[in-house]
């Protein structure tokens, strides 16, 4: 059995309290790196106060299950209906209801108000349907980004920590260079997300590409003049400092994301694009980077193909539009993308 | 402190000529919660003691706990059994941790550096998964802490409730104590615990 000095107990004692000096932590960090006697016997204080914890402060778990029927007569005939709603609530007290799936956390009366807003709508929404009046849009279609922000495909319960599965970023093209990855698993939590658990990770310059469609799927048609901006997060990894034997950052690079709007005509083999517009950003190695890409179609929307084995001039106008995103990272360098979005400026 | 809360399925909308529908497939069932509640129950410790190796302060812990049990809730292999369900419930830990602290670094003193808080919280997996008997441990506990006199389990009360901290110098100030005379106090106190509590899972042990 380990017997610990009394100097390390007070130290982790005092860690557990939450007021151990800067010192003492230096010190106690030293020793739990050096003694793994130290390290188990901390683990093990730490489980003792977690029980303790659990024990005299102990979390309910609250479950409501709700049903609101209402019976109508409608042209003669009888309709039933019945709005159910289920919440579990996790804590000591207090709380509201939210589907934290949905929407961001807020406070607690923001939670109230969410719910409550969420609940109205949804009767509300009911309501229009079941009297056969279609609730009118009050705003045309916007343009949106699909899975901008990697979190369609869960990574959680695999063994693997990436996956080539880029939902909605693979349309037309599939480059085997690029992948959705749990970037806190990848690089051991040296690298986290902006948002959520997942970001897309391209090396050896990797592309994306996803059809610009809008907010009721329609998709998005060259014009002439036509502005649309891409904005983001972007994070230049060194792949040797991700992983587990080194930490000694590359020298400066010339890094790039290039981002481009193309109609494409034909798929590989017999790929034919044709390139409205293109921008470039540089980018920095070492943190995320907020980047934000400009796209002005000419007036003269006759062009040439940009890509392909046919020079036949087209017409583009009307043409469906493609967003190709393209790492312009040089090999032995990542580049990550989250929190994607997109705007048509007006 | 956050209490997240999960309405699953939000507002299930049925239409029909007078029958109830059955509930929609996924959504839940007073069986399934009580499934949920049991393997929480055994695994919510070792979140817990998972979380506060990483973390160390106790609002970031409860957040997290919170959040973890949503996700396992959610999406936990409850049909799988207790190791499945921990395994998945600490692997949720992880990720939401060190969520939790890339976020409070920057708000906050790190008392461990982030690669010793990562192998503390690594051994705490270590052990929790070889030495999951929780319900023991806190039978134990349970049972030890009622030797303890009213004003001890009060100290202790006041340590791991909300407001610890401004309790516990309160006391030391009606006490005439200072603050540190009552952690010591505390220290101590655990100390004994602990010891009781290991006694008893060994003469648990020895018995079977």
């Amino acid at each position: 059995m380990y017997h610990p000095d009394p100097e390390l107990a007070t130290w982790i004692e005092a860690l557990l309290d939450q007021r151990i000096s800067q010192d003492d932590a230096r010190k106690l960090a030293d020793r739990l790196r050096d003694d793994p006697q130290a390290m188990s016997y901390c683990a093990e204080l730490v489980r003792f106060d977690a029980a303790m914890q659990d024990e005299l402060c102990p979390q309910k778990i609250e479950w409501t299950d709700t049903r609101r029927v209402t019976i109508s007569r409608r042209n003669g005939s009888q309709e039933l209906e019945i709005e159910r709603n289920q919440s579990v609530r996790v804590g000591s007290s207090g709380g509201g209801l939210i589907d934290e799936s949905a929407a961001p956390r807020r406070s607690q009366t923001g939670r109230w108000l969410g719910g409550l807003l969420i609940g109205l709508l949804g009767a509300g929404g009911l309501i229009f349907w079941l009297l056969g009046e279609k609730p009118v849009a009050s705003e045309s279609p916007s343009l949106r980004l699909w899975n901008g922000d990697f979190e369609a495909t869960n990574l959680t319960y695999l063994a693997e920590p990436t996956n080539p599965a880029l939902v909605d970023w693979q349309d037309y093209f599939v480059t085997e260079n690029a992948v959705v990855a749990e970037i806190s698993r990848v690089t051991n939590g040296k690298v986290l997300p902006r948002s959520g658990r997942n970001v897309a990770c391209l090396s050896n310059f990797a592309y994306l590409t996803q059809r610009l469609r809008k907010s009721d799927t329609s998709s998005l048609l060259a014009e002439p003049g036509l502005k649309v901006t891409v904005s983001g997060w972007a994070y230049v990894l060194d792949e040797r400092s991700s992983s587990e034997d080194g930490d000694e950052p590359g020298k400066e690079q010339d890094l790039s994301l290039r981002g481009s709007l193309r109609f494409v005509a034909g798929g590989s083999p017999g790929m034919v694009q044709y390139e409205v517009a293109s921008a470039v950003v540089s980018l920095k190695q070492g943190d995320w980077q907020q980047f934000r890409l400009e796209f002005t179609l000419p007036q003269d929307l006759t062009l040439a193909p940009s890509y392909g084995v046919s020079q036949a001039k087209l017409d583009l106008k009307g043409k469906e539009l493609t967003l190709s995103l393209d790492s312009q990272c040089e090999h032995g360098y990542q580049l990550l993308l989250d929190d994607l979005s997109i705007e048509e400026v007006r | 402190m956050s209490k997240p809360t999960v309405n699953f399925g939000n507002a299930e909308f049925l239409k029909g000529s007078g029958q109830l529908s059955h509930p929609a497939e996924g959504s839940a069932s007073p069986k399934r919660l009580e499934e949920f509640d049991s393997l929480w129950d055994i695994c919510r410790v070792s979140v817990r003691a998972y979380l506060t190796s990483l973390l160390v302060n106790k609002s970031d812990v409860e957040d997290c706990v919170q959040e973890v049990a949503l996700i396992a809730w959610r999406k936990g292999p409850v049909a799988e059994g207790q190791r499945a369900f921990l395994g998945h419930c600490l692997a949720s830990a992880r990720l939401i941790g060190l969520a939790a602290s890339r976020k409070a670094g920057k708000s906050r003193v790190e008392f461990l550096p982030p690669e010793v808080a990562l192998s503390l919280a690594d051994e705490v997996t270590r052990q929790e998964q070889e030495q999951p008997a929780i319900s023991n441990r806190i039978l134990a506990l349970r049972a030890c802490m009622e030797h303890l006199s009213g004003e001890q389990r009060q100290l202790l009360g006041y340590r791991y409730s909300g407001e610890g901290r401004g309790r516990l110098e309160a006391t030391a100030r009606s006490q005439g104590k200072s603050p540190d005379a009552i952690y010591k106090m505390l220290e101590r106190l655990r100390g004994r615990l602990r010891y009781c509590v290991s006694k008893r899972m060994e003469e648990e042990t020895d018995a079977t």
